[in-house]
């Protein structure tokens, strides 16, 4: 009897000892250790440090947008963001006024940078202890991380002011790491880091044979960061360096202006002759549409009229009748028939065509419930540099709100107007070259390169691609023309949520400060 | 009752049984008496009943009936016989001048059952429990038409939660169990037969023999890391040792709508249009684009839809459902199959379960007893998006004015929402974009679930000597999904509703879950005094899963039914999503003791070792113990002259069980797939860990009145510690949250059990149960961690989270502003802080304070009627049903009421059907979402014995059956009986559920 009760707890003690049962490894997801020992898959993180650029629509802080668009040109004189909809916490960026430290909209805009930067730095701090000899690719990706941490900290810096500044990942553990840093220290951080991916960014990326897409066109090129670096340079009044990179871009010969400025937005031509730098976007239903992983943007949504069905937008940012009488003012019809929707502007469609409305209708235009029924006035219109037509939207999206369009950031337009206005400055440098060459593309003569010509050229020529907000700001003009403008108010609020999960300091203070202002 | 017939149980009870016999032996042979005989029958089966205890009353003289039930035993003409049984009643016959004795034992009412299932192997007897243990058996079960084994549970036993998560057919329920102990998964343990399975949907309840639900720390800590949600014990039918048998049953009925809401009807809706326009041009307010003011003549001219009655419809449901049951004294079986089908009342929703189950025992010799069961069955569940405000589908129903047709002039559904204008027979209106026509949801998209699950579990005892019993059980459960998301091609271009390209997506699941348990048991009776019942064992648990989905657009054929991967028109379109897959493993060490001394001082401690693949090394074991301990106070002498009191007993119990139901590799600094192909870190903590539940519980328990009054009260006191918590991060370490055991909630609570049986006369009796739970929840410690938000909707202004989960409140109270009343222009004014800014407060609880459920069952002659209510006190509910932040959308009733000048005393907000503003989420918007709801009505005839010889039947049995006829309530919405998510924190927010519907039904119960 003994024997069989000897069996059944011998066969009980076999299953406890085998511990090793419990030790289960990640299956499709790997582990820090097998990622930064393949070169395959951090290829792979890199575009994951670009997406958040893409953030459009995260549901993360309650129905909180985080698009350029909603927050930059609506705080000029050029945008309104239209509130027939229920919308307030985007609207509270029209009116600095009532804009709120809890506005969910901020919050995701900082998430969007920090997010952007942390995983930058991921790379970064993955690939430092790691031998050339197991990634190839190291230092390349590492200038590629750079580039991002720099356009991540370039946004955050303009919006935000004073940030934290992160650039390892281990650190965020030491309080003084999470302070507010003085913004020439951002800026310093910048410089260096768009300098390094000079360096060693290729000119251009070429689609590998045999990838599908998305290609590898969207990747940050050596131009991009002379460009960026230049424009970078020109926020910080650091005229000759400004100048010195805007001339690199120049001399490089890869960039020139389209001859046709309205080609810029031509879904055809993406990553054209004249573009630096995009945000890409995809028609890649595989994202999602209204998330953190969409690849198309919702500017079909959100900047379409109310056409009536397949492209029923909803008419959210309109310009204001004072940009269109600034191109009229300048007789600069053919940027103002690029920018603006106009009466009689052709799309080109034959299913608006057959709505009555290609050519558009003034009638059209001023009966849009937006505009009709807005609280604004009349006189708005809608911003054509985020068209694509119905036949586009059937043909080349899955879904109304996957725009595949890109995103502008720079433009070699922008980097002759960098040019000029560091040469008014004192830096040297053909300015005057380089500022007719913008306008003569644009149809309109030669005029003296002066601060105000520049100032009026840089509204009229980077129109709605989100400048004007940050230009009035440096040039000290904000007060003076957007009307419902706020001293102290410039800079967006940090996001109360973020101050008080990063708590206190050993004094009782916030670690993280709040703008003067809010 | 069921639970005799359980092959690990017979090797006790047998124990048992021997003992008393052998005591009994000598008293036998002194005896000077005739020679009494017959048969012992089991009412259910109608067979013979081995193993009844059959006793001189006054003596200790008896027998045991044998393998078909017949006995033979010793007694004098004047003596009367005492059959007694666990789980029947227990029957008093006297002698007289018989020689042969038949009785048929009646299965005993459920709580008073006296035996009670506690997991592996160990059975106790109800009086000697010192746990709170409910049980539910099958006759309850049977009597009327249930679709999903949750709905069993479901106001049957106090305090346990049983809500439907929509009233589609085939929706999950949701089980809470003592309150919400965690922001995590707070469903409880489920196992069929000793086996862990993710939920009872495979179940055909007709298969049930019974279930049984353990509540405190002390019962359900043997489960120890994964029971602390509680436990739910499910044990399915078994064969007998009779000549085969057949029962046969089923129902067929109709669905139809129970409620259409407190919405506006056309009349109404213009009325306060007009009202709100009236209201614009007293204040000098621009109506911007809007039309104006509604004539007569117009809202004549315009169609009164109810949308809620446009796309509902009557649903049949039906249930069929054979077992064949049978064998001999080695062997010993039950085979089923059962078809169960559902029809939608909305839309093309419907569910079908099919399923086959075989139960085989066999006694291999004395001491080896074998096993088997198994099941396979498929379900398929055709489903509708719902409860989602972007689907424009349901939530569209409630917001829609009714005064836009469904259809247009040729048949096309009408385009509510062209922004260009929308003219009605003649009559223009305002287009209501944000709410689309939901006629387009319902009739394009298609949505299929198709599951099928095989589950088996084979369960060996070998009794290794008298009492000592080893036993292995291996469990294993398939289950394979298939979901396919179907939007077709369609072109309704006269209304401009187009999609050129029709879009498929299909996600597959298969997971394996195999579960080893390896334990003996050990039954000492010492002597009378001492009963000792020991058990020590261990688990293996194995779950794996597998994940992959597709999605491509543009397919040749345009229906789901024939629409596949195959037949897409261009291949390099179709995305194929990453896989995903994980496999968790726990390995477990338990052991019980259960020892009373003369049934009177009871005594039981567990303690149970987990260890889970989920965590880290460093927090990979557990150890869970719990001690329970009881006093039968009826045993005691002082109380023995009082005749009214059977049984009373106190008894206490505190334990620790734990909940590892987290995502899994928490702890692992890993990377994943994202949707552009890329590679992202995820959030991980390196110390995440059990959560931890302790439970302290008093209960007591009657039986009085010669056992026609059942008590049973508890009070326990259930906290959670360590708490897991996706605990946000700043946003610059770029990473979601990570999981942290941060937080603690305590819940308390009180629960009672009432039941009352008695007979009026010969032919009337009843029996009445009414059980309720109180519970209190509260969150105690958020550990440093910010207040967590849930329950979003669109519908307010600012697309607020509803829901805050913050020290000091319930978890997930509405939090919002708090309206004072409103302004001298019908303007909401809310409580505002020193600087005169509005402030948010908690303003509500969705969870009910009480809940309770009322069982009326009654038998006259043939005839049996049972009533039974369910209802739920103080949970509250938001009607985010309508788009109050939207301008034009639809509005309940009481908008009927609002504030004018000449009805400055409303306390309802100024009409503004045209504008946005005003609808700040606030106090406002919360009703109260208690109701009491007739479950279900059920009359049954059965037909007498001498119809049914002649007939050759054993049993026949018909019944016409209602469910949710009656409710009453003061909620606004379809139904208040809302769903629940899946998330804890999102609970009691009408986005637009399915409501559940009403139902009518006949059936019919055959044996032979």
């Amino acid at each position: 009897m003994k024997s069989k009760i000897y069996i059944a707890l011998v066969s009980i003690l076999l299953i406890v000892s085998c511990d090793d049962f419990l030790d289960q490894d990640p299956i499709t997801e790997p582990l820090t250790e097998i990622v930064f020992t393949n070169q395959e898959v951090v290829q792979r993180l890199i575009p994951g440090a670009y997406q958040p650029m893409r953030w459009e629509f995260v549901p993360t802080f309650g129905d909180s947008y985080a698009m350029t668009y909603i927050y930059s040109d609506v705080r000029s004189d050029d945008v309104i963001i239209e509130n027939t909809f229920n919308q307030p916490h985007s609207h509270e960026f029209e009116i600095p006024s009532i804009l709120t430290t809890t506005n969910v909209n901020v919050a995701l805009i900082w998430s969007k940078f920090f997010t952007g930067i942390a995983r930058a730095n991921q790379i970064i701090g993955g690939l430092s202890t790691v031998d050339e000899t197991v990634i190839p690719d190291k230092e390349l990706f590492i200038a590629e991380s750079r580039f991002l941490r720099a356009f991540y900290y370039f946004e955050a810096v303009k919006n935000f002011g004073e940030v934290p500044l992160f650039t390892e990942t281990t650190d965020v553990g030491v309080i003084d790491n999470i302070k507010r840093k003085p913004i020439t220290e951002v800026y310093a951080q910048i410089n260096s880091d768009f300098r390094a991916a000079i360096e060693l960014l290729p000119e251009s990326w070429e689609m590998p044979t045999g990838t599908q897409e998305p290609s590898e066109t969207y990747r940050a090129t050596r131009g991009a960061a002379q460009g960026l670096l230049a424009k970078a340079y020109l926020y910080q009044e650091n005229w000759d360096s400004a100048a010195y990179f805007a001339q690199e871009v120049i001399n490089s010969g890869v960039y020139a202006l389209e001859e046709n400025y309205a080609d810029n937005w031509v879904l055809s031509n993406e990553h054209g002759i004249e573009s630096l730098f995009e945000i890409a976007f995809f028609n890649d239903p595989s994202g999602g549409s209204w998330n953190a992983g969409a690849q198309g943007s919702l500017t079909a949504q959100f900047f379409f009229p109310p056409f009536d069905a397949p492209v029923t937008g909803w008419s959210y940012n309109l310009t204001t009748p004072e940009l269109h009488q600034a191109f009229l003012d300048e007789n600069d019809l053919v940027r103002l028939d690029a920018t603006i929707l106009t009466a009689g502007h052709e799309f080109g469609s034959q299913i608006l065509a057959d709505q009555g409305n290609d050519p558009v209708t003034q009638e059209f235009i001023d009966s849009s419930p937006a505009i009709s029924g807005g609280q604004y006035g009349t006189g708005f219109s809608y911003a054509l540099k985020y068209f694509i037509t119905p036949e586009q939207v059937q043909d080349e999206t899955t879904d109304f709100v996957l725009s595949p369009l890109n995103h502008k950031v720079l433009r070699y337009s922008e980097i002759l107007l960098i040019l000029a206005e560091a040469t008014l400055n004192g830096a040297t440098g053909d300015g005057q070259g380089a500022f007719d060459q913008v306008r003569a593309r644009a149809g309109l003569p030669s005029k003296p390169l002066t601060l105000e010509s520049l100032k009026l050229e840089r509204r009229l020529e980077l129109a709605t691609e989100w400048n004007r907000y940050y230009d009035l700001l440096r040039w000290g003009d904000a007060a003076s023309e957007i009307e419902d403008f706020v001293p102290g108010r410039e800079y967006l609020p940090i996001p109360q949520d973020e101050i008080e999960l990063v708590g206190p300091d050993t004094d009782g203070s916030d670690i993280l400060t709040q703008n003067i202002g809010y | 009752m069921y639970l005799i017939r359980r092959g690990k149980k017979l090797s006790f009870l047998k124990t048992l049984f021997m003992g008393v016999l052998v005591m009994s032996m000598s008293q036998i042979l002194l005896a000077q008496n005739r020679t009494i005989s017959g048969q012992v029958i089991d009412d259910e089966s109608g067979f013979g009943l081995p193993g009844v205890t059959v006793l001189v009353k006054g003596t200790t003289t008896g027998v045991v009936t044998d393998m078909d039930g017949n006995y033979a035993v010793e007694a004098s003409p004047n003596d009367i016989l005492v059959f007694s049984f666990v789980g029947f009643e227990t029957t008093e016959l006297a002698v007289g001048q018989n020689e042969t004795l038949n009785v048929t034992l009646y299965t005993s009412i459920q709580a008073l059952a006296e035996v009670v299932v506690t997991g592996y192997g160990q059975t106790q007897n109800r009086a000697t429990v010192s746990t709170s243990v409910q049980t539910i058996d099958s006759k309850v079960i049977k009597d009327r038409p249930i679709a999903r084994l949750e709905q069993a549970i479901q106001g049957a036993i106090p305090a346990v939660v049983v809500v439907k998560e929509s009233g589609s057919p085939g929706a999950p329920l949701t089980i809470r169990m003592r309150g919400v102990g965690t922001a995590g998964n707070a469903t409880p343990l489920i196992l069929v037969n000793g086996v862990q399975v993710p939920d009872m949907n495979f179940i055909n309840p007709n298969d049930i023999q019974g279930i049984t639900v353990l509540k405190d720390a002390a019962s359900s800590a043997i489960y120890g890391a994964r029971g602390g949600n509680g436990v739910i014990l499910v044990e399915t039918k078994k064969g007998n040792a009779k000549k085969p048998r057949v029962t046969f049953s089923g129902y067929y009925g109709v669905q139809s709508l129970a409620s259409t809401g407190d919405y506006l009807n056309k009349q109404e809706y213009a009325e306060y249009f007009n009202n709100s326009i009236n209201y614009m041009i007293q204040q000098g307010i621009d109506r911007g684009g809007s039309r104006g003011r509604f004539s007569d003549e117009e809202i004549a001219a315009l169609p009164d839809v109810s949308w809620i009655e446009e796309i509902s419809q009557e649903a049949a449901i039906s249930d069929y459902h054979v077992g064949v049951s049978g064998g001999d004294a080695k062997t010993q079986y039950f085979i089923s199959a059962g078809i169960f089908d559902q029809e939608g009342i909305i839309g093309k929703t419907d569910f079908g379960r099919k399923s086959l189950s075989v139960d085989l025992k066999t006694s291999v010799n004395e001491n080896l007893d074998v096993n088997l069961f198994a099941t396979y069955s498929n379900n398929t569940r055709s489903f509708i998006a719902e409860n989602s405000e972007n689907s424009r589908l349901m939530s569209s129903v409630a917001s829609l004015p009714p005064i836009f047709p469904v259809y247009d002039e040729n048949g096309i559904p009408f385009n509510n929402g062209d922004r260009r204008g929308v003219v009605v027979n003649g009559v223009e209106l305002n287009p209501q974009a944000e709410f689309g026509n939901p006629i387009i949801g319902l009739t394009v998209a298609d949505n299929k679930d198709i599951t099928n699950v095989l589950y088996s579990n084979t369960l060996i005892n070998w009794e290794l000597f008298d009492g000592f019993t080893f036993s292995n059980s291996l469990g294993y459960l398939k289950r394979d999904i298939l979901v396919r998301n179907f939007g077709a091609r369609f072109d309704w271009s006269e209304q401009n509703f187009v999609n050129e390209i029709n879009s498929l997506a299909e996600t597959t699941v298969n997971e394996e879950f195999l579960q080893w348990e390896s334990y003996v048991t050990y039954e000492a009776n010492l002597n009378q005094n001492h009963q000792l019942s020991l058990m020590a064992g261990t688990s293996v648990l194995d779950n794996e899963s597998i994940t992959k989905s597709r999605f491509g657009t543009d397919f040749y054929y345009n229906t789901a039914e024939e629409v596949n991967f195959a037949n897409i028109v261009d291949n390099s379109t179709e995305v194929i999503n990453n896989d995903l897959a994980f496999r968790n493993t726990t390995l477990s060490m338990y052991g019980r003791a259960i020892y009373n001394y003369q049934e009177k001082y009871l005594f039981s401690a567990t303690v149970r070792r987990d260890g889970s693949s989920r965590f880290g090394e460093s927090q990979r074991w557990g150890v869970f113990p719990s001690v329970s301990a009881g006093w039968v106070l009826s045993s005691e002498p002082f109380l023995a002259g009082v005749k009214s009191i059977e049984l009373l007993k106190l008894r206490a119990s505190w334990g620790i069980n734990g909940n590892d139901r987290i995502a899994p590799y928490q702890y692992a600094q890993r990377y994943v797939r994202n949707g552009s192909g890329g590679v992202e870190e995820q959030s991980f903590n390196p110390d995440v860990k059990w959560e931890s539940i302790s439970q302290t519980n008093v209960g007591v328990e009657a039986n009085l009145f010669n056992n026609k009054v059942g008590v049973t009260l508890d009070w326990y006191i259930k906290t959670t510690d360590d708490m897991l918590l996706d605990f946000p991060n700043p946003s610059f370490l770029g990473l979601p949250a990570p999981t942290r055991n941060a937080a603690s909630v305590k819940n308390t609570g009180f629960e009672g059990l009432f039941l009352y049986r008695d007979k009026i006369g010969s032919d009337f009796n009843f029996n009445i149960g009414l059980n309720f739970g109180l519970v209190k929840n509260e969150i105690t410690d958020l550990g440093g961690g910010l207040p967590i938000v849930g329950g979003t909707t669109r519908v307010f202004q600012g697309a607020p989270a509803l829901t805050i989960s913050q020290e000091g409140s319930p978890i997930a109270s509405f939090y919002g502003f708090v309206m004072e009343g409103l302004d001298e222009a019908g303007n909401p004014v809310y409580k505002t802080d020193e600087n005169g800014d509005p402030v948010k407060e908690i303003i509500g609880n969705p969870y009910p304070d009480l809940i309770y459920g009322l069982n009326i069952q009654t038998n006259y002659k043939n005839f049996d009627f049972t009533l039974f209510f369910a209802g739920s006190e103080g949970n509250d509910v938001v009607n985010a049903s309508t788009g109050y932040g939207f301008a034009y959308s639809n509005r309940t009733k009481r908008v009927l009421n609002a504030w004018s000048l000449d009805n400055r005393n409303s306390t309802v907000i100024r009409p503004s059907a045209l504008e946005a503003v005003n609808h700040e989420f606030s106090d406002y918007y919360v009703e109260d979402g208690s109701y009491l709801r007739m479950r279900n009505i059920t009359l049954g005839y059965t037909l007498p014995e001498s119809i049914l010889a002649k007939l050759k039947l054993e049993n026949l049995r018909f019944y016409v059956s209602g469910n949710n006829l009656l409710t009453f309530t003061d909620y606004s919405g379809y139904d208040p009986e809302i769903g629940a998510n899946t998330s804890p924190l999102d609970v009691g927010i009408d986005r637009g559920f399915y409501p559940l519907p009403k139902s009518v039904m006949g059936g019919f119960q055959l044996t032979f």
